[in-house]
């Protein structure tokens, strides 16, 4: 008996022993881990892809202003990158790898040269864009309903021209020749000069494609003599409209024709009639998609948003007796200025 | 079971009563507090349920009628342009474009007009988006959205644009003198901008879904734009399985479109058949009634913890004084009847313990009185021991002096008779003598009868329990009763044993003899035959009569004293009735089993069993009958002490008569001077044990045996029946021999004595001896 007992209680300190060996393996391993994932968490980083400085794009700003207001929790717990691209192709797409390389949460693509940069990229990561070009017609996204891959946002492509034309035509009858200013990225990629001079003919009007880059551009594009032959300037929206917006009102203005612009801002600024989608949507639902996405939901899976409201602008008073408009189309107008 | 218990000691309690009544309260209350809690929560979850539904059934109405305004609201536009007199003056197509844009300025949600006519071609196309067309002649694409001119507005099926954006064309005929139609395309993500104005609590959802389960409206627009098919989504399923214009659902729990849980409500609109859910997260619906439940789950919490508190508290001041009465009874029930009992509960409690008080006081006295009646029984017992042992040892000292000095005289007579009896030649004198002898064995055996049984009587037989060569006592038993048989014309065979037993040979004799007189005076014909068996470790010794028989009613009375079977006894002398009783005594001290079976008319078995033993010391061996040898007597020089002069002079008589020189002394001291004028130390000593001058007889035998360096045989004959004589007797290597000693036994131990031994020059060990008396 007495044996016995000592042989039962070596099992039970053996036994002892090793559970006790066990659970200090266990926890040797658990600290291990813990260490290792108990790192302080890395807070996500939001890649925001722009074309000049943190401190001077005012869409940044914008876009972080929108996620503090709407996501705050978000926000706070997150880091905003700016990415310093560029309107070169290559250098923007070099500073996109760059920023992939660093392992964002998301990126956010907020023109289409930065989404175009950002497919070609074929990044693993979520990306998150907002551009006027056709993501579906450039490949950026499979399906606008099914986006597929790691890509989503928002389309602001803009098919109005036919549309503003005819609005030119319903405000002044009289104009027949209508000068398109525009820069080479929409011919490239719309191919759509013969679109627009259908749409100008068979409102009896005709449309001239004119090309400018940049404010120098445009100021000797429309500071020539022969700048005053069209009856109208048509402002379409792209990248010069944007960086040469003021100079081009002026310019129409000093010329004393039509000016039809493209956005509800440029007639603000004085332009005579603009019809625009309504892009007031497009930072709440930017700053929305990328929570989404922060959340763990699949860029792919969420539909592309586009615009569905559209506002027409007019501006009368002083200063438009040269461009006189209709009632009809003032009556028509969502904003007189 | 029930529990006994099997000693009176006290239990220790298993739970402590405190405890009990704790566990007991705590209990109690704590389960009436879940059970009301239980079902306060039960009665309130069921109340916020209803209160849901009936919040929810006012918010799906609430949104179905919102819904239905704001169609309504577009319908009516429609309406209000289709009643004008379009084609007439003033309403011409150009202010039907102006009209139409001025319904889309209106009408956000409306995102291009047609006008058809009855066919379904287009006469007028207006466009937010797409340039203006007039009298195009396109037909079209929803044909069947044309009824018949008056009819309500028409709503078509969802269709996509763009592809994700769902619209849904609305149809409204014209009063004109031909018919026509308005039809409006909506995009329905306007109707998502309704739906996300309606609050359903902070998170809850409102979402539509048209004719064919395609979600069309939804606060999160993506879910719009990824056209989904609800058909398989439960609670579409429910609603479209139900019908009526209560709620297709009324507050029930399924899971959302993100699989979260969920309350739902569903309402149908009339037109057009879309169904309207309203949404609410389960949790934050049963939030009123999940904080119920907390603070009811942290009052319980509270207060069960309370009620054990108090429980605890309680059953401690209820158990204390039952726990001071069960310490003070246990006082009591130790011994302590002194201890009372205090309580002041003013309840039944301290009735209790006033009601043990009186108990232990009525104890005490009880005791106390007890006590003095058990002294006094006490002192009565111990005069009367006192009483009965005086009795007893004056009884024992009778028995003693009686044995000594009954036996005396008898030996002598006994003694002094024989001598004559030899001496008489005359045969009628020798008959008379032999008359004599007879009528002093039989006085010898009543007198050893009644003695016996006042020795059994006072509990004065002390057996000394050594082996015993059987055959010496079944020789003395032949010796002793052959001629009472061969008188009544009966046998008497004893047939030998060579075995050994361990008892008292006295006893066993005297057991024997009585048991073979009884069958000698019972039986008329035949014979009595003494036999022994072996029965495993024990011996039965039988005695076997042919006489008259013991009836079986009898065969327990005939061990009585005093018992004889009357009228059946033959025999002129008459005994006592002592025997068989002496047998039966004498068996039970020995622990000797004995038994009897009978017949009636054929005779009787009396058998007594003795245990066996191995071998028995040769001093202690009886010559047989057949073997005494007178020669060895003739010259022999005999040594008698006795301090009686009868016994002396019998004891002289009879030496002398056997052939033997005689040397007579009353004390040892006489004897040592006489044998300074002998020339020869005596062959034999016969010696009484009680001896004048303070010595015995075993004494005067060591002490001549000393003084001649010898080891005489010597004899101690003494009516002394102390116990431990036997042994001392042997152990100074003598014989010992109880008065009466009839004169054949005395001559069988002498010739057996004085035969010749091989180790007859053994001397004496002067230094073990002790010393002689002074001359």
């Amino acid at each position: 008996m007495r044996q016995r007992s000592l042989v039962i209680g070596g099992a039970m300190s053996i036994n002892h022993l090793t559970y006790a060996l066990r659970l200090m393996a266990s926890i040797a391993i658990a600290c291990v881990v813990a260490a290792d994932s108990a790192t302080i968490p890395r807070r996500p980083v939001i890649a925001y892809i722009g074309h000049w400085t943190a401190d001077t794009d005012r869409a940044f700003r914008r876009f972080v202003d929108t996620m503090r207001t709407r996501h705050p929790a978000v926000a706070a717990g997150a880091v905003f990158e700016y990415i310093e691209g560029s309107l070169d192709a290559e250098v923007l797409q070099r500073a996109v790898a760059a920023a992939a390389l660093r392992r964002p949460a998301v990126m956010v693509a907020p023109t289409g040269d930065s989404a175009r940069a950002a497919h070609r990229a074929r990044l693993a990561l979520p990306v998150v864009f907002s551009c006027y070009v056709d993501p579906l017609r450039s490949g950026i996204v499979q399906s606008m309903s099914r986006p597929g891959a790691n890509m989503t946002g928002i389309s602001l492509a803009d098919t109005l021209d036919g549309k503003r034309l005819e609005i030119l035509h319903d405000a002044a009858p009289q104009v027949r020749t209508v000068a398109v200013l525009t820069d080479r990225s929409w011919s490239s990629y719309y191919g759509g000069e013969a679109r627009v001079q259908a749409d100008a003919a068979r409102l009896g009007m005709t449309a001239t494609i004119l090309y400018a880059r940049d404010q120098a551009e445009v100021d000797a594009l429309m500071g020539r003599a022969d700048a005053a032959r069209f009856d109208a300037w048509y402002v379409m929206p792209t990248y010069v409209s944007y960086v040469a917006e003021q100079r081009i009102i002026d310019h129409i203005r000093r010329l004393g024709r039509y000016g039809l612009f493209a956005t509800t801002n440029e007639v603000r600024a004085g332009g005579l009639i603009g019809y625009a989608q309504d892009t007031a949507f497009v930072w709440d639902t930017l700053a929305d998609l990328v929570t989404r996405v922060l959340d763990g939901e699949d860029p792919g899976s969420i539909p592309v948003e586009r615009p569905k409201r559209f506002v027409l602008a007019v501006r009368t008073g002083p200063g438009t007796e040269a461009t006189p408009l209709t009632s009809t189309i003032v009556r028509r107008a969502d904003l007189v200025f | 079971m029930t529990g006994r218990r099997r000693t009176d000691s006290p239990r220790a309690p298993r739970r402590s009563i405190a405890r009990r009544y704790a566990v007991h309260v705590g209990v109690i209350s704590v389960s009436l507090l879940l059970a009301s809690s239980g079902l306060e929560m039960l009665f309130g979850y069921r109340e916020a349920r209803q209160q849901i539904a009936g919040v929810q059934a006012v918010q799906a109405e609430a949104a179905a009628r919102e819904i239905t305004q704001y169609l309504r609201n577009i319908e009516d536009g429609l309406r209000d342009t289709a009643k004008l007199p379009w084609g007439d003056r003033a309403f011409g197509w150009q202010q039907k474009r102006e009209e139409f844009y001025r319904l889309m300025v209106l009408f956000p949600a409306i995102v291009e007009l047609q006008e058809v006519d009855a066919d379904g071609r287009e006469s007028l196309y207006v466009s937010k988006s797409e340039a203006d067309r007039i009298d195009s002649g396109a037909p079209l694409a929803e044909r069947a959205l044309l009824g018949v001119a008056g009819d309500a507005p028409r709503y078509g099926s969802t269709f996509y644009r763009e592809g994700a954006e769902p619209y849904v064309r609305l149809a409204a005929a014209q009063v004109a003198r031909t018919p026509s139609w308005t039809v409006a395309t909506l995009n329905l993500r306007f109707l998502g901008e309704v739906v996300s104005g309606l609050k359903v609590g902070e998170n809850g959802r409102i979402f539509v879904v048209d004719a064919s389960n395609r979600l069309i409206a939804h606060p999160r627009a993506t879910h719009v734009l990824r056209q989904l098919d609800l058909t398989q989504f439960a609670p579409v399923q429910v609603a479209r399985s139900r019908a009526g214009p209560a709620p297709l659902l009324a507050a029930e729990d399924h899971d959302d479109l993100e699989g979260r849980p969920v309350i739902v409500t569903a309402r149908q609109l009339q037109s057009p058949d879309w169904l309207v859910f309203v949404e609410q997260p389960r949790s934050e619906a049963l939030e009123p009634a999940l904080a119920t439940l907390t603070r009811t789950l942290l009052l319980i919490a509270v207060g069960g913890v309370l009620a054990l508190v108090a429980s605890m508290l309680f059953s401690r001041r209820m158990a204390a004084p039952i726990i001071r009465l069960r310490q003070a009874t246990r006082r009591i029930a130790a011994g302590d009847l002194a201890h009372r009992i205090e309580l002041d509960t003013g309840d039944e409690i301290e009735q209790l313990g006033d009601d043990f008080n009186r108990m232990a006081r009525q104890l005490l006295e009880s005791y106390r009185g007890l006590e003095a009646k058990v002294t006094q029984r006490t002192a009565e017992l111990a005069v009367r021991k006192e009483e009965a042992e005086r009795a007893n040892a004056a009884k024992t000292r009778f028995l003693a002096a009686a044995s000594h000095d009954l036996r005396q005289p008898m030996h002598s007579i006994s003694l002094l008779v024989s001598v004559l009896r030899d001496r008489l030649a005359d045969a009628q004198q020798a008959a008379l003598a032999d008359k004599v002898l007879l009528s002093v064995a039989v006085m010898e055996h009543l007198f050893s009868s009644l003695l016996d049984i006042s020795k059994l009587d006072a509990g004065a037989v002390h057996p000394e329990i050594q082996p015993v060569a059987v055959d010496s006592v079944l020789a003395q038993l032949a010796h002793a009763y052959g001629p009472l048989a061969a008188a009544r014309g009966l046998s008497l065979t004893v047939a030998r044993c060579r075995g050994v037993v361990r008892s008292d040979a006295a006893m066993l004799e005297r057991i024997l003899g009585n048991l073979v007189a009884n069958a000698i005076r019972y039986t008329r014909h035949g014979g009595v035959l003494v036999g022994c068996r072996r029965r495993g470790a024990a011996l039965c010794i039988q005695v076997v009569d042919t006489g008259i028989g013991i009836p079986a009613a009898h065969l327990d009375d005939i061990f009585d004293e005093f018992f004889r079977l009357d009228g059946l006894s033959l025999d002129e002398e008459k005994g006592l009735g002592l025997g068989l009783s002496i047998v039966r005594r004498s068996a039970e001290i020995l622990g000797h089993p004995l038994r009897v079976r009978s017949v009636p008319g054929r005779g009787s078995i009396f058998e007594i069993e003795v245990p066996r033993v191995d071998d028995l010391p040769s001093q202690q061996a009886m010559p047989p009958l057949d073997d005494v040898d007178r020669s060895a007597l003739a010259g022999a020089f005999v040594m008698v002490i006795d301090d009686d002069e009868r016994n002396r002079d019998a004891l002289d008589a009879l030496c002398v008569h056997w052939g033997c020189s005689v040397l007579a002394v009353a004390s040892v001291e006489e004897g040592v001077r006489q044998l300074a004028q002998h020339l020869r130390a005596p062959d034999l000593l016969i010696t009484d044990f009680r001896i004048a001058q303070g010595h015995d007889g075993v004494d005067g035998i060591e002490c001549i045996r000393a003084l001649v360096q010898e080891a005489i045989p010597a004899f101690v004959v003494t009516a002394d029946v102390a116990s431990g004589l036997q042994q001392r007797v042997a152990e100074a290597g003598a014989v010992l021999l109880h008065k009466p000693v009839g004169a054949d036994r005395l001559l069988r131990a002498v010739s057996a004595a004085l035969r010749p031994r091989e180790d007859a020059a053994a001397t004496v060990d002067r230094s073990a001896a002790p010393a002689c008396p002074p001359q």
